[in-house]
């Protein structure tokens, strides 16, 4: 593998920071993790046959790495999903633009955590939901429920509050 | 497929990003284009995921992560070299280490001269370099003679001027992998008595290829020794002398091999 291991940083250790503080909300969490995968990539990525698999690649070890450390933390149950709930809640963009990036995070992890890694990818990256599902290794079916019910429940969390203090099912502004 | 069905598809949709023309979407995008209300909520949905994906990638990444990962490595690279480096350091001491042992100890069977002569620089190197611990020490040699032969190895003859000095003690020792009976005796003209001047070693003469070698008509100086070698009714003997009364026995055994 002819890949330079700066420009490998350079190009990619940004959206690995993103996606990993939008897993563990935690900046020095997030650091280690973006570094770990690089340290595997330095030690395991010769391995890698297909240059074009490089960034799904990076992705897929800092995502095992985070289930590596939450496992080892506790255990989350691992439950499929049915359908999205039947009325989804309507977010409007003026009430997106309110909130700033660490509201949204910290919504984001309030979702149910078997979510907020599918969802984290959906709205940082442009891959498709085939990569998305190669990246955590699970079947597309899954992913594509998983992404629907982590958006309905962030949409839910980012709703204003309705007067009697719950989110509202329509916050359309 | 209804209005909430197609919501449930639509959530999934990214403009830009998913085909629309994909089976899956295109179905729900063409129900939006005829339902108002449909239309409506997936421009509202459209514009707020944007927004979203916006507030996403609007995550700081900490100032200095970058050149810590790199800067990381270099010290992962510098501990592998620093590890690999030293891990070839003690591999090469360790291999110098046991060169230096087996060449001391002559351990290099294999390599080692399997000829008369061979055998007869290994024994002088066991007797005057290692002197092992004797497996029996004494100096009656009858007790000497059956401790080998208890061992099978007791089919050995002292000439006459040997069985008139005392023994120090005897081993059953290797060579090649075959046995060799060490016997060690003391000529009388050293003191202590328990120090041994002559040194005999007893094998089969088909364990060499060249048994004649062992030329009794021939003393050979070989380190600090003096040897003789013969064979008589199968076996081969080397006899060693260290300083002049053990010489002096010895030239006796070579002049009475002489009259055999």
């Amino acid at each position: 593998m002819s890949l330079n291991f700066e420009s490998l940083v350079a190009e990619y250790y940004r959206p690995l920071y993103q996606f990993a503080f939008s897993l563990t909300q935690v900046e020095a969490e997030a650091c280690d993790l973006t570094q770990q995968t690089f340290y595997i990539w330095a030690t395991k990525g010769h391995q890698l046959r297909d240059e074009t698999k490089v960034k799904s690649w990076l992705f897929t070890t800092l995502h095992r790495e985070f289930l590596e450390t939450r496992r080892r933390q506790t255990r989350f149950p691992q439950y499929e999903l049915s359908q999205v709930e039947a009325e989804l809640p309507t977010l409007s963009p003026a009430r997106v633009n309110q909130l700033d990036s660490p509201q949204v995070l910290q919504s984001l992890a309030q979702v149910d955590q078997v979510y907020q890694a599918p969802v984290a990818l959906f709205y940082l990256e442009d891959y498709s939901y085939k990569e998305i599902a190669e990246i955590l290794d699970v079947p597309m079916g899954t992913v594509k429920s998983r992404i629907a019910r982590g958006i309905a429940q962030l949409h839910k969390l980012l709703a204003p509050p309705s007067p009697t203090g719950q989110p509202s099912k329509d916050s359309r502004g | 497929m209804d209005s909430t069905q197609a919501k449930e598809i639509l959530l999934l949709y990214r403009e830009g990003i998913d085909r629309p023309d994909d089976p899956e979407f295109a179905e729900a995008l063409a129900l939006a284009k005829r339902d108002p209300e449909l239309g409506d909520w997936l421009q509202q949905e459209q514009a707020a995921q944007k927004v979203l994906r916006a507030k996403f990638k609007e995550i700081g990444v900490p100032e200095g992560l970058k050149e810590q990962i790199l800067s990381e490595r270099r010290v992962h690279t510098n501990l592998g070299f620093r590890k690999k480096a030293a891990f070839a350091v003690a591999a090469i001491a360790l291999a110098l280490l046991l060169l230096s042992i087996f060449t001391t100890l002559d351990l290099f069977p294999n390599r080692e001269d399997k000829h008369f002569s061979g055998f007869r620089t290994r024994m002088v190197r066991t007797a005057v370099g290692l002197y092992p611990k004797m497996d029996l020490e004494t100096s009656d040699l009858s007790r000497i003679h059956d401790f080998l032969a208890q061992r099978g190895h007791g089919d050995y003859a002292l000439p006459s001027p040997l069985a008139r000095t005392a023994g120090t003690g005897c081993k059953v020792l290797t060579w090649q992998g075959h046995p060799v009976s060490m016997v060690c005796l003391n000529s009388g003209g050293t003191t202590p008595q328990t120090k041994p001047d002559l040194f005999l070693f007893v094998m089969n003469e088909n364990f060499v290829p060249d048994p004649s070698a062992a030329n009794p008509s021939e003393i050979v100086q070989v380190s600090t020794l003096a040897t003789l070698g013969w064979k008589q009714n199968g076996k081969l003997y080397l006899l060693g002398a260290l300083g002049t009364s053990a010489r002096e026995i010895q030239n006796s055994v070579a002049a009475n091999l002489k009259q055999l």
